[in-house]
């Protein structure tokens, strides 16, 4: 590898780190937040999550509500997905790819830091709805994330998320999902809206909102699926 | 059963009087309603099945209640109670049946005390798993009775399991491996029959996870059940059980006497015992890019699969969602036990592959279907059952059920079952 890659390839994934900034506190945190989903323009149904980060590579949702979803807890370690069904036998593996929530995958709520889980590459300068942004190329370090890739969008000034395409292994854009409402919580400025469109539903969207973040950590052993029974 | 009844009653009290003395709780709620039809008449079909139970409609009410009270950071206690009210009409009764049915089960009720943060000691009525596989569980050694009569669905719920009494520690070690042990003492006063005890450890990788059990009961068992995922797409599965001796029924020709007035030949029931009998499953679980999941399992038992055993394989099929699968379970229930009475047929109940599909959101949003499908090698035969579901609501939801058994000649699902059900439940989760 040339210098040149060499530093623009450690640039990229600065402006990445830069970015994961306005999605979520480095390491431990925990957020509540609302999946709601759209058809032409009307509200459908919404999920009430609580996502805990725990050092920036396991996460735990916890779903709040409607009723048919309360109780239900989701485990996100690597490539394991787990879901605990209150009064089922055991905690049950799912794929990755399963859908609990809607056109939002598992990953675009219970995991905020691109920089952990792709490689970067800047592919230029473009401008989206008016703002100059890095574009940039993402590919996946491991099988077990989201997207094979996704094309994503950072302002040039703030290095704040704008944009992101996501796409499947076979190349074809799956969604496209544009960061939105800029919010402080615990002091810092996050971005509190994501807007998923579904890219062969376009009367359909997904908005995850978060309501709040804040710095909390649960014990190691809360990651491990024979603990998400006793979870409530 | 009353005094199921009043403790349920006394928790619902402290639950009303939370707020009053700070107890917190949290947990679910949830009614359902359910019509369900027999469309096929078995004493036309065949005169001589067993299984006509001549409830051709029904009508269902059901509630659970599956709560947890904190008294204390370090004390929950928990409990989970089922409900169930049945009208029958029947077109001919039979002399046996009810036109109307009732039960309340308290099926756990245990105390929670944590030492640390990773430390754990339940004590009580509890109904203990263990397994990895989607419908049936050969590490699962731990025996819950179930007591149920009656049944209904709820997604992908126990719901008629009746915990045993035990106490159970569990320890964490980070979030990689975990430890149990679990000890249940006989006791004929909390319908405990053997002494139970099992230790477990369980370990999670960056891709997979392995549980190691083993059991002593009625005789010494040990297991083990691992799951992986591979990409996006894969989860496969795989769990193994061997027993130490088990005992099974056959059938032997019996020699009849000079002048005996039976015609034909006369079978005697003996009882055998097998030595390491095992089970295993292997399978998994596939998800298309458009959401669609594809469950498969195959199942091989080394002894073939015993009363228990087959109901509970057959109730686990209620993962579908259906509303009259569970509804017969009843008559597999009564069917099983007649068979292994009069002799057992167990030893052919060995080869089955069972087929799960589910789509959400299918032709229209809040259009979900699932489907099962069971299929017995040994004289083939099957079960078909598929579930659309409609969500009215964020709380409730609308579910049709449809289930058929259909065979050739030889086959159990022929002899035995033979007919379909429908059923139409709302239920609502509070």
């Amino acid at each position: 590898m040339s210098l040149s890659v060499l530093l623009q390839a450690q640039d990229a994934d600065k402006i990445v780190r830069e970015a994961d900034r306005y999605r979520g506190f480095a390491g431990s945190f925990a957020q509540e937040s609302e999946a709601i989903h759209y058809k032409n323009g009307e509200k459908e149904s919404s999920q009430h999550l609580k996502v805990y980060i725990h050092n920036g590579e396991k996460s735990l949702v916890k779903f709040l509500g409607p009723g048919r979803d309360k109780g239900r807890i989701m485990l996100m370690t690597g490539n394991n997905i787990w879901l605990y069904i209150p009064g089922t036998r055991n905690p049950i593996r799912l794929t990755p790819q399963q859908q609990l929530l809607g056109q939002a995958s598992n990953g675009d709520v219970a995991r905020t830091n691109y920089s952990e889980d792709y490689m970067a590459t800047i592919l230029g300068k473009e401008d989206v709805d008016g703002l100059l942004c890095y574009h940039l190329e993402l590919t996946a370090k491991q099988g077990g994330a989201t997207y094979q890739k996704i094309e994503y969008y950072v302002a040039l000034k703030s290095n704040r998320p704008v944009k992101a395409l996501f796409f499947a292994k076979s190349g074809r854009l799956l969604k496209t999902g544009f960061f939105k409402n800029p919010r402080t919580f615990s002091g810092r400025v996050f971005m509190s809206e994501l807007h998923l469109i579904d890219d062969l539903k376009k009367n359909e969207k997904t908005i995850i909102k978060v309501n709040s973040i804040t710095r909390e950590k649960l014990p190691d052993s809360h990651f491990h699926q024979k603990f998400l029974p006793r979870i409530r | 059963m009353y005094i199921r009844l009043y403790c349920c009653f006394l928790f619902l009290m402290i639950l009303s009087f939370g707020n009053l003395y700070g107890l917190a709780y949290d947990g679910n709620f949830g009614i359902s309603t359910a019509v369900t039809k027999d469309m096929k008449n078995d004493s036309v079909l065949n005169p001589d099945n067993i299984l006509d139970m001549g409830y051709p409609l029904s009508g269902t009410v059901a509630g659970d209640v599956d709560i947890r009270l904190l008294f204390h950071e370090k004390f929950t206690v928990s409990v989970v109670n089922t409900m169930l009210f049945r009208a029958n009409y029947f077109e001919e009764k039979p002399d046996d049946a009810d036109e109307l049915e009732h039960s309340s089960d308290l099926r756990q009720l245990y105390a929670t005390f944590t030492i640390g943060e990773s430390f754990f000691i339940d004590a009580g009525r509890k109904v203990e798993r263990a397994g990895s596989a989607f419908y049936r569980n050969p590490s699962n050694f731990f025996s819950s009775s179930d007591n149920s009569k009656l049944s209904r669905s709820k997604d992908e719920q126990d719901s008629n399991l009746i915990g045993n009494v035990l106490v159970k520690a569990e320890y964490f070690l980070g979030s990689s491996l975990s430890l149990d042990a679990v000890f249940s003492p006989e006791n004929e006063f909390v319908d405990n029959n053997i002494t139970q005890m099992q230790g477990r450890i369980s370990y999670q990788f960056d891709n997979s996870n392995i549980n190691l059990l083993c059991y002593y009961g009625d005789v010494w068992k040990f297991g083990t059940n691992l799951s992986a995922g591979i990409g996006n797409s894969v989860v496969l599965r795989a769990e193994f059980g061997i027993s130490e001796i088990r005992d099974r029924y056959l059938l032997n020709p019996v020699m009849l006497p000079p002048g005996d007035s039976d015609d034909g030949e006369l079978y005697e029931q003996r009882k055998s015992s097998m030595q390491y009998p095992w089970e295993l499953i292997t399978g998994g679980h596939y998800t298309f890019s458009g959401g669609t999941d594809l469950y498969i399992e195959y199942y091989y038992n080394h002894l073939g699969y015993t009363q228990n055993e087959w109901d509970e394989l057959m109730d686990t099929a209620d993962n579908c969602r259906n509303v009259s699968l569970k509804y017969n379970r009843y008559s597999m229930y009564n069917l099983n036990g007649a068979i292994r009475d009069s002799g057992g047929i167990t030893a052919a109940r060995r080869h089955y592959l069972f087929l799960r599909y589910s789509k959400d959101n299918i032709l229209f949003r809040k259009f979900n279907l699932a489907s099962v499908m069971v299929i017995g090698f040994e004289n083939l035969g099957g079960m078909f059952t598929i579930s659309p579901q409609y969500e009215i609501s964020g709380n409730s939801t609308l579910k049709f059920d449809l289930t058929v058994f259909k065979g050739t000649e030889k086959s159990e699902f022929e002899i035995m079952y033979s007919r379909a059900f429908a059923g139409l439940e709302l239920e609502y989760l509070f």
